[in-house]
């Protein structure tokens, strides 16, 4: 018996979820806590409620059963603005039969109408917002007017009686005590309009928003002030009449463009926050005007000026050629400003923009740039985002003897190799080397090879040696394949190879900003290896060959299933892809995922959701970034998203500032090596360690060290003040 | 005023050669060596005494990564590894270790040198038909790499595998014909007439040996580059042949050494500086071969080389000091140096580049210059034109770093110091020269010849 109350709780654990989803969505949230609270605060009136709580559940049982994805269903996609509508409905008329039929309908429709509106906007890369509620709401005030049997509510007007019948004289003691704090007419008006999102019409219910909002994002609820205040000041300037409560009915407008546009769909920033100055006063004239309009069809506005806003702004941004304005749109969103923040800020940091495919070096050995991005020679306008590679040897020449030969220079018929998989495109291969000095200015480029890797994105190598190269166009060619030999032909006065990344097939197309994956870089007496670079003149670049144990240890496969064991646990990880083809480490006892990108040379991981008890978040935390291939004593450091690393306590001051400034650190180390090992059986150590400070304060370290033989990863331990966690490995 | 007076230059009989230059060449002008990076050769033999060899970390440093940009431009897996017998001062090892080269030894002796120098086991590659039941015994424990000359010597290692934990890492010597003369076939197995697939075989079949490489040394002072295009190309199908039939990826193909340096051979018509094939040559033959050949891309090994004398020839110099000139019966002139074949093995196969260290004179006569040793043999040129040095004058030869220090003999007189000019252009000693105590002290008296009545 209770097995089977068991199973039918396991069942229905996905409708509990989405539910309290639903509700924290209004807010764009999927924090559970925040849910529940606006769930309590919706029964401060039992029928609203109660409408409220069947809209929802209508809605997402009727996507449950239509089969629609179910990640979206338990996020609440499906189900807020049936909430909204449930609620809506539940104010506006007299409780009756009928009524919770419609209400039932209504949850039915708005599933159907998020879909549409999802499939509709989703093709511009937009959301949907409220709009199906605000469709639907005005449907049903239009059409409610000829239902003789539907009454209007005159709840509402007797707060009291219902919250006696709820809570009895503590209650009501309780409420006329929130009612008479001191509270200034703004901030009330604040908390009014807060409740008035989903039509409460208490204070009580926008103090429980707004402090759900504050545990929810601290981000969240700095913007929902602010758009608050900005509106507020705006009606104050312009000298449009109104009072606090007739403002509460569309205040919430000014506060959800400011969370949407302010932190949600935009990365935080002070920029970000500075356009609410500019947007927020925009929403305003919009919903004088709209008001004017509808007013006509006796219909309010809700929140129609704050869906109309957000979408045209988001939409318009797209646009853009360049971000020269700081406002940086979502592309993973994670549900919480902050989350999108730290990961946005600590991705750009690891990854920079434009880098899903990884371009390599093009050769052999250790090149220097000669001409980098920018160049004072000829990489400059259209063309600015290239690089010239030579030779150099100790004193810095890049030729021996007098260099009155191509073939004194040391880069002069070297191997050229294509920089990732791709299919050649354009080959020109009988332009005739120039004489040391002397330039080509007719066949600019010279011969040259153009490979194609992916929509939009093609490498070209040029200035190659007079048939020098053995493929041809249609070929396709693996990465580190020889195209060629580095020549003197074209706009090269001596031997040089010119690399470019670009949008189109064509020789002389303009270039495109494009990183170079994996590159070890000497640069100004430092060596690093960095894992997207754009090496600088003079830089010192070579890449690293991977080593079979390292990448057998680490170079994860789908399917591959890995299982460690320590003293008193074990856990069996999965190596997994999901629906948008991002693997990850999924351990189904912990019910923990640990994202990774991997390539040829090197593993990331970048992103962990699950238990931080599990030993695969100590592992996320320990191979967050491995090179297959070393040189002994290799340094590999990177950063941590501090919301990743820190508990949410500890960041919650921190989450405040973080548009502005991140004084929380947490960094991490990993150390090669010092000896070679050359082909014998002895295990290899990585060890490493990740440290967390407060303003350059260091506030704690853990240490952690693999190891690595020939059969794979044998063993990962990982220490941080008295914890010390020893597992031992297998992959099957 | 006093004016000063000149130096005394002796007189000499010298056919004319105003005009045309014959096809001898112009009259040669024999530019005089007086520093050696910066350092007067004259102070360095004051102070460390006469005669000298002196080494140049500089130019060590400089060929070496000349040689490793000339490989490692062209292939991705690029090991160079230190041939000891070359130049086995710990000094110079100790050079190369740091520029990241392991360490090629052919005997017992210079096994525990190397790790005496503190190289681990593991890069320790171990040649030479000459390694006995213990240098094996102690090259499996260190987990080098063995590379087996003969069936004799893998019968052995398969007969220790039985006995030990540790699994040999192994490679097999191959010879073969690369179309050049003498060919090397005492070494190693021979390609063309199976015995090495032959090898092999038995290596994979014993199930107890990680047959981890293939290495093969063609020659030395080898003046064609397609020779180890051909060797390569070779090892490459063996390679190949290797992961068809057993499913086996080898680690590195190991090419051996023999680049020519800039030495002249005796007999060459043109001066090895003009006939010597770069590093970049060597390294187009050897990479273009691996990487046309049919091993796939992912699975290229790592190539080794193992050359010496290219690295480090250069490098060294030998210095000293004029001890008497005289005129021989055919009326030749013959100059008499303080080194000889003792020190100078390598004047059994180059023309050596002797020179003055000082300005002497414009005139060269056709001279034979002779060491110090009461030997008839003990020549370092037979005959070359060769300034008018005179007793006390200072000489130095170029390009003796290879092989020297190592074949040198004890003979007759003391070995001489060994000093190493540093970057900075400091000198150090780095071997000292040797005395009648460095002598003695090897040597054992009986006790009934401990004494004697003259």
């Amino acid at each position: 018996m209770a097995l089977k109350v068991k199973q039918l709780f396991k069942r229905l654990e996905w409708l509990g979820v989405a539910i309290s989803n639903s509700y924290a969505q209004v807010f764009f949230s999927d924090n559970k806590g925040f849910g529940i609270a606006l769930l309590l605060v919706t029964f401060i009136d039992v029928f609203v409620g109660l409408s409220g709580f069947l809209a929802v559940s209508s809605a997402l049982i009727a996507a449950k059963i239509l089969g629609f994805e179910e990640s979206l269903i338990r996020k609440g996609f499906y189900g807020f603005n049936a909430l909204l509508v449930g609620v809506g409905l539940g104010i506006y008329f007299e409780p009756s039969f009928i009524l919770f039929f419609l209400i039932f309908l209504s949850g039915i429709l708005s599933v159907l109408l998020s879909v549409t509106l999802e499939g509709v906007l989703g093709k511009y890369g937009l959301p949907f917002l409220s709009l199906p509620f605000i469709l639907i709401f005005w449907m049903f005030r239009l059409a409610a007017r000829l239902f003789a049997d539907l009454g209007l509510s005159e709840r509402g007007v007797y707060v009291l009686n219902e919250l006696y019948t709820l809570g009895g004289k503590p209650l009501i003691e309780f409420y006329e005590w929130v009612q008479y704090l001191g509270i200034p007419d703004s901030i009330r008006s604040y908390f009014l309009s807060l409740g008035a999102i989903f039509f409460q019409q208490t204070l009580l219910a926008g103090i429980v928003a707004a402090l759900g909002l504050l545990i929810y994002s601290r981000i969240a609820f700095t913007l929902s002030l602010l758009g608050f205040y900005i509106g507020y000041l705006f009606y104050s300037v312009l000298g449009i009449p109104f009072s606090e409560v007739s403002f509460s009915y569309i205040g919430f407008n000014y506060i959800l463009t400011a969370i949407a546009l302010g932190g949600f769909f935009i990365i935080p920033s002070r920029n970000s926050y500075l356009q609410l100055l500019l947007v927020i006063p925009l929403a305003v004239l919009m919903t004088v005007s709209l008001q004017q309009i509808l007013d006509s069809f006796f219909l309010p506005v809700h929140s129609f000026p704050f869906n109309l806003v957000t979408l045209i702004t988001l939409y318009a941004l797209k646009f853009r050629v360049d971000n020269r304005a700081g406002l940086s749109t979502i592309f993973w969103q994670q549900n919480t400003p902050e989350k999108n923040l730290y990961s946005f800020t600590n991705f750009m940091r690891r990854f920079g923009k434009n880098s899903s495919i990884p371009i390599y070096l093009p050769f052999f050995g250790e090149w220097t740039v000669t001409q980098g991005h920018n160049g004072e020679y000829t990489h400059k306008d259209d063309w600015r985002h290239a690089w010239d590679f030579e030779i150099k040897d100790e004193e810095g020449r890049t030729y021996r003897n007098e260099g009155d030969y191509p073939s004194d220079y040391y880069c002069f018929d070297k191997n050229i190799l294509a920089p990732a998989k791709g299919v050649v495109e354009k080959v020109v291969n009988d332009v005739e080397d120039n004489v040391i000095g002397t330039r080509n200015l007719e066949d600019n480029w010279g011969n040259t090879v153009i490979i194609k890797h992916g929509e939009f994105l093609y490498s070209k190598l040029s200035h190659l040696k007079k048939n020098s190269i053995p493929v041809k166009p249609g070929d396709s060619v693996e990465k580190g394949q020889v195209i060629g030999k580095c020549g003197n032909s074209g706009n090269s006065p001596y031997p040089h190879l010119h690399f470019q990344i670009q949008a189109s097939p064509y020789i002389g197309s303009n270039t495109l900003d494009y990183p170079i994956s994996d590159v070890l870089v000497r640069y100004k007496g430092k060596e690093s290896l960095q894992s997207i670079s754009n090496p600088p003149k003079d830089a010192f670049v070579s890449s690293l060959t991977p080593h079979p144990e390292m990448k057998k240890a680490f170079s994860f496969v789908v399917g591959e299933t890995i299982r460690l064991k320590t003293f008193e646990n074990e856990e069996v990880w999965e190596v997994k892809r999901d629906y948008f083809l991002n693997k990850y480490l999924y351990c189904e006892k912990t019910n923990s995922k640990a994202y990774f990108k991997v390539d040829d040379l090197m593993l990331h991981f970048t992103h962990f959701e699950g238990k931080r008890k599990s030993i695969l978040y100590l592992f996320y935390l320990s191979a967050y970034k491995i090179s297959f291939g070393f040189t002994p004593g290799l340094k590999l450091n990177d950063t941590f998203p501090i919301n990743q690393i820190f508990n949410p306590r500890s960041i919650f001051l921190q989450d405040f500032l973080a548009p502005f400034h991140e004084y929380l650190r947490a960094e991490y180390e990993l150390n090669y090596p010092e000896s070679n090992r050359g082909f014998s059986n002895k295990a290899l150590s990585l060890k490493g360690n990740i440290q967390k400070s407060s303003f350059g304060k260091n506030m704690e370290s853990s240490r952690f060290e693999f190891i690595i033989d020939a059969a794979g990863l044998r063993s990962f331990e990982f220490e941080r003040g008295s914890q010390n966690i020893k597992a031992v490995c297998e992959s099957e | 005023m006093t004016m000063n007076k000149l130096t005394f230059e002796r007189p000499i009989i010298q056919r004319i050669n105003a005009g045309l230059p014959s096809k001898y060449g112009m009259p040669r002008h024999l530019e005089p060596l007086s520093h050696i990076d910066g350092v007067s050769i004259e102070s360095l033999l004051q102070e460390f005494g006469s005669p000298l060899f002196i080494l140049s970390e500089q130019t060590i440093r400089k060929t070496y990564r000349e040689a490793y940009r000339a490989f490692s431009s062209r292939y991705p897996k690029v090991q160079f590894s230190w041939s000891y017998k070359t130049n086995y001062l710990n000094a110079v090892c100790n050079i190369f270790h740091q520029e990241g080269a392991w360490a090629e030894v052919v005997s017992g002796f210079e096994f525990q040198k190397a790790l005496a120098n503190g190289v681990p086991g593991e890069l320790i590659l171990f040649n030479g038909p000459d390694k006995s039941t213990e240098d094996l015994r102690i090259a499996i424990q260190h987990q080098s790499l063995i590379h087996i000359d003969h069936f004799d010597e893998l019968y052995e290692i398969i007969h220790l595998s039985k006995e030990m934990e540790e699994r040999p890492k192994v490679a097999i010597r191959v010879n073969l014909d690369t179309g050049i003369y003498p060919l090397w076939d005492r070494f190693g197995f021979n390609f063309e007439n199976g015995e090495a697939w032959d090898a092999i075989n038995r290596i994979m079949t014993s199930q107890k040996l990680d047959l981890v490489g293939l290495h093969t040394h063609i020659g030395t002072y080898m003046l064609s580059t397609d020779a180890y295009r051909i060797a390569a190309t070779k090892l490459a199908s063996l390679a190949v042949k290797l992961e068809r039939k057993y499913g086996h990826i080898l680690q590195y193909i190991d090419m051996g050494g023999g680049f020519a340096s800039k030495n002249t051979l005796k007999g060459a018509y043109y001066p090895g500086t003009d006939t010597a094939p770069s590093f970049d040559d060597f390294a187009e033959a050897i990479t273009s071969a691996l990487m046309t050949s049919d091993i796939k891309p992912d699975h290229l090994p790592m190539l080794i080389l193992e050359t010496g004398r290219a690295l480090i020839d250069d490098a060294g110099y030998l210095a000293g000091t004029v001890l008497a000139t005289k005129r021989l019966s055919d009326g030749r002139r013959a100059t008499i140096l303080d080194a000889g074949v003792n020190l100078l093995f390598t004047s059994f196969w180059y023309d050596h580049d002797v020179r003055p260290v000082a300005p002497i004179s414009d005139q060269s006569e056709d001279t034979t210059i002779f060491g110090p040793l009461c030997m008839n043999i003990d020549v370092i040129r037979s005959n070359m034109m060769f300034p008018l040095l005179k007793k006390g004058d200072r000489f130095v030869v170029r390009r003796v770093g290879a092989y020297n220090m190592t074949q040198w003999m004890q003979f007759i007189t003391f070995r001489p110091a060994v000093i190493l000019l540093d970057k900075e252009g400091n000198s150090h000693v780095i071997r000292k020269r040797e005395n009648l105590e460095t002598l003695n002290s090897q040597e054992l008296i009986p006790d009934h010849l401990q004494k004697f009545d003259l």
